[in-house]
């Protein structure tokens, strides 16, 4: 048994790596950040995806199995938690059940469901930990604060605050396998109390809550009589026993739900009505669905081989394109699509790409000198030289790349932004 | 009989009516008054033409209750000539007559349909969307084809794709009966056209304004000389000749017999002897019965109102409005979505009769987003606008108008 815990903390450590190398764009073949479950909900929602639907039952079976694994073994933001645990060697307690946390979740989820991410990318573990290590201000803030958290109370933030956690949680209150306490052998010495991260465990009593562990088997590890088994229980008389104050949670929980997807529904509708004038990234749409789609985890910044995306800021709430510094969207890439895991930038073919208009090019023909660089560099070659000199865009053709901006020394052609993405 | 049976073969039985009743075609209920008609080969078409362009809407929907009213007043009354694209209405015009028209029997209406070349690239394009077109409709054949609006931008696709001969093939098939052509351009351009291939008729673009003012007689001209007969398009500007200054109605006021806009706008065009059809694309109940009722005892224009259909012209152009059908073949390509037939719409309004405090209360109805001073000139509406206009152009000078006007009152 306590090589299972070995076991654990090697994967765990292997997604950690692979999930470092990936956020910062060296080396990404295991779509580590494909499997998350927020980004996941998020695709099924956007677009019904089949690998998505898939990939997502698969995690809740893993969990209705399993127990709460994710968190301790998938979920880089909650090994990332263990690591500054490991630190902090500080003791803990049991820690009952705080009901806020089911209505945190509510509306996260509601809106989400609604339409629009925007609550839910602000409390969510996925997006912290991958914003955290592109230094955007949310993940920055929310690291510092989940820091002070974790030195005071282990991984409170897990248990009581995260929605993810929360919806696995219930789903691992029914799972087969658990954590239980083998009451014969148990001396009720409290080193598992003390250790126990989650603050789950209730010595005294003998008694562990299977919604709140997050399965990090430390427990196991270091139970000096090896009293606490991880597997399938066996069968207790327990009488179902539906409190009062359960029940009335439960169902203002789902009223919440409600309520907010209502509130996603009308963010979703009005969050991006004024129009911002954003270049977005090709498959993006349009400004409202990419402001109510976006993580913000900042994936396809790093994966930009010219940088030309950039973190959501004061203008636009999600990330978007700037063509600054003589940047433009490279012709035959649609490496921000491919890595996008939660279907803000949709999946799109290259020809599609290629033919793609994310926004239009217009020549000021009073800037401009007539060198002909643009037109060398145009790949849609929808600029051409006219008899008598001047550079003319045909805008049929121009597919807003950039790549004309990038080598014009005079400023002459300006990039504007399109309302709608349109296959031209 | 068991429960179990009775209750399963009653539901059979409420099945069965109700599909067989669902199949049954609607009747024709001929009413008395009935449009004046045309010969064109064997067929007898209706002078009045229902263009599917301007359809009633209810919250950017097209009212289906109310078209299928008037496709019902319409057929009762023999005007049973439905023209639709494959563009209409962002593309929904097409699923709406095929909705509603196949309510009736199949050769109780004529159905004219077009291949729009500007969203051509390769010739299995042409094909594609033919098919496409047949299943929106819900038909397998169209009385009358066209290739869509060919102008100056068009023109070379046409000419690649050898779009003609292709449909050609189709017209062997027996899918499409008549073989025509839209057309946007430039009457030299129509010179080569027009003789090119055996075209079965001709849908131009013919009113009193375009007539000597734009090139709509020298269009008409060359299509007859050739002996292509012509539906008429347009007939009132998109509506542009329906709303008339106060300065250019006193004209048709005192008429023997009374007049409507409307009424002169369509019986003029009508009154060119080569014209099979004229289209008009009402959008309510109350245009179609007006329109009806002018074709119910239609007799050509007389000299007096051809005189006055010029004097009104001549008013129209002192005023300097912006030569807009609201076809809205721009919004279909704007990158920034500008609500250019709105804009354009007010400003001639304001022209009309210069109100100032009109155009600002109109023009703030406008979408934010959609005003003309969002424009980033990429020239792209150009492109597509069948009336030549250079919108980036007049736009500025909406917008200007707009400015000029605002700083007015707050000084």
């Amino acid at each position: 048994m306590q090589n299972l815990y070995k076991i654990r903390l090697f994967f765990s450590s292997v997604v950690f790596i692979l999930a470092i190398l990936g956020i910062t764009g060296i080396f990404y073949p295991v779509k580590i950040f494909d499997i998350q479950f927020a980004p996941l909900l998020q695709r099924i929602i956007v677009d019904f995806s089949l690998v998505a639907i898939i990939l997502f039952l698969t995690l809740i079976t893993i969990t209705l199995i399993f127990g709460r694994i994710y968190c301790s073994l998938l979920c880089p933001f909650g090994i990332f938690q263990e690591i500054i645990s490991l630190i902090s060697r500080k003791r803990n307690k049991y820690l009952k059940n705080i009901y806020i946390k089911y209505f945190i979740t509510a509306i996260a989820t509601g809106t989400l469901i609604g339409g629009s991410v925007v609550i839910l990318r602000y409390i969510e573990p996925y997006t912290y930990f991958t914003s955290a290590c592109t230094l955007s201000k949310t993940g920055i803030i929310a690291i510092v604060a989940v820091i002070l958290i974790v030195i005071l109370s282990g991984r409170f933030f897990c248990t009581n605050i995260c929605p993810v956690g929360t919806i696995l949680g219930i789903i691992s209150k029914f799972s087969i396998f658990r954590i239980y306490i083998n009451k014969e052998e148990c001396l009720s010495c409290g080193t598992c109390e003390r250790n126990c991260p989650s603050g789950c465990i209730n010595a005294d009593e003998e008694f562990i809550n299977n919604e709140n562990c997050i399965k990090c088997l430390k427990c196991i590890n270091l139970c000096p009589k090896n009293a606490i088994q991880y597997g399938i229980k066996p069968k207790e008389n327990i009488k179902f026993n539906l409190q009062r104050r359960k029940l009335i949670t439960a169902s203002a929980a789902i009223i919440v739900l409600a309520a907010a997807f209502k509130t996603g529904m009308g963010i979703m509708n009005n969050a991006a009505k004024k129009i911002k004038n954003v270049i977005l990234p090709p498959g993006a749409i349009n400004e409202q669905h990419l402001f109510n789609k976006c993580l913000n985890c900042n994936l396809c910044i790093n994966a930009c081989p010219n940088g030309v995306i950039k973190k959501a800021d004061d203008k636009f709430g999600a990330i978007h394109i700037d063509y600054e510094n003589r940047g433009y969207c490279k012709f035959d890439c649609i490496e921000c699509s491919k890595v996008c895991p939660s279907g803000a930038i949709k999946k799109i073919s290259l020809s599609d790409k290629q033919n793609l208009r994310i926004a239009m090019a217009v020549v000021d023909s009073e800037k401009c000198m007539n060198c002909g660089l643009c037109v060398l560099e145009c790949p849609m070659k929808a600029i051409t030289k006219k008899n008598d000199g001047t550079s003319v865009i045909d805008p049929t053709k121009c597919i807003g790349c950039g790549a004309c901006t990038a080598v014009c020394n005079f400023n002459a052609i300006n990039i504007f932004a399109v309302n709608e993405q349109k296959i031209i | 009989m068991k429960r179990r049976d009775f209750i399963l073969s009653s539901l059979l039985a409420v099945c069965g009516t109700t599909l067989l009743t669902g199949c049954r075609k609607k009747e024709i209920i001929k009413a008395q008054g009935q449009v004046a008609k045309r010969k064109f080969h064997n067929l007898e078409i209706p002078l009045l033409g229902f263009g599917l362009m301007r359809l009633p809407m209810i919250n950017s929907k097209i009212d289906m209750i109310e078209l299928d009213k008037m496709v019902e007043y319409a057929m009762s009354h023999g005007a049973n000539y439905f023209d639709t694209a494959y563009m209409y209405v962002d593309s929904e015009s097409e699923n709406a007559a095929g909705k509603i028209l196949s309510n009736y029997d199949r050769k109780s209406y004529f159905l004219a349909d077009k291949s729009p070349v500007i969203h051509m690239r390769k010739k299995e394009d042409i094909h594609r969307i033919f098919q496409e077109q047949l299943k929106k409709c819900r038909t397998d054949y169209f009385d009358f084809y066209m290739v869509h609006n060919i102008n100056r931008i068009t023109f070379d696709t046409y000419r690649n794709l050898d779009m003609f001969n292709e449909l050609m093939k189709y017209k062997e098939e027996g899918k499409i009966k008549y073989l025509g052509f839209s057309f946007h351009g430039t009457p030299e351009m129509l010179k080569e056209v027009a003789p090119e291939h055996p075209w079965d008729f001709a849908q131009l673009q013919i009113n009193y304004f375009d007539w000597d003012i734009i090139n709509a007689k020298e269009q008409y001209d060359i299509v007859q000389k050739e002996n292509i007969p012509v539906i008429v398009m347009e007939p009132l500007r998109g509506g542009g000749l329906c709303q008339l200054s106060d300065k250019a109605l006193s004209v048709i006021n005192g008429m023997n017999p009374p007049q409507t806009p409307a009424s002169l706008g369509l019986r003029w065009a009508a009154s060119r002897n080569n014209v099979i059809t004229v289209l008009s694309g009402m959008s309510n109940l109350k245009q179609m019965k007006e329109n009806i009722a002018t074709f119910e005892n239609y007799s050509p224009v007389s000299e007096e109102e051809e005189l006055a259909a010029k004097e009104i012209v001549k008013i129209i152009q002192e005023q300097g409005e912006i030569n807009c059908t609201a076809c809205k073949y721009c919004l279909e390509v704007c990158p920034k979505n500008i609500n250019i037939p709105a804009a354009f719409s007010v400003y001639n309004n304001y022209k009309k009769n210069n109100e100032s405090s009109f155009f600002a209360m109109y023009y703030s109805t406008i979408d934010e987003n959609q005003r003309p001073d969002k424009c980033i000139k990429c020239n792209l509406c150009n492109t597509n606008c069948p009336q030549g206009l250079n919108i980036p152009k007049l736009l500025s000078k909406v917008d200007q108008t707009y400015k000029d006007i605002l700083s007015k009152k707050s000084t």
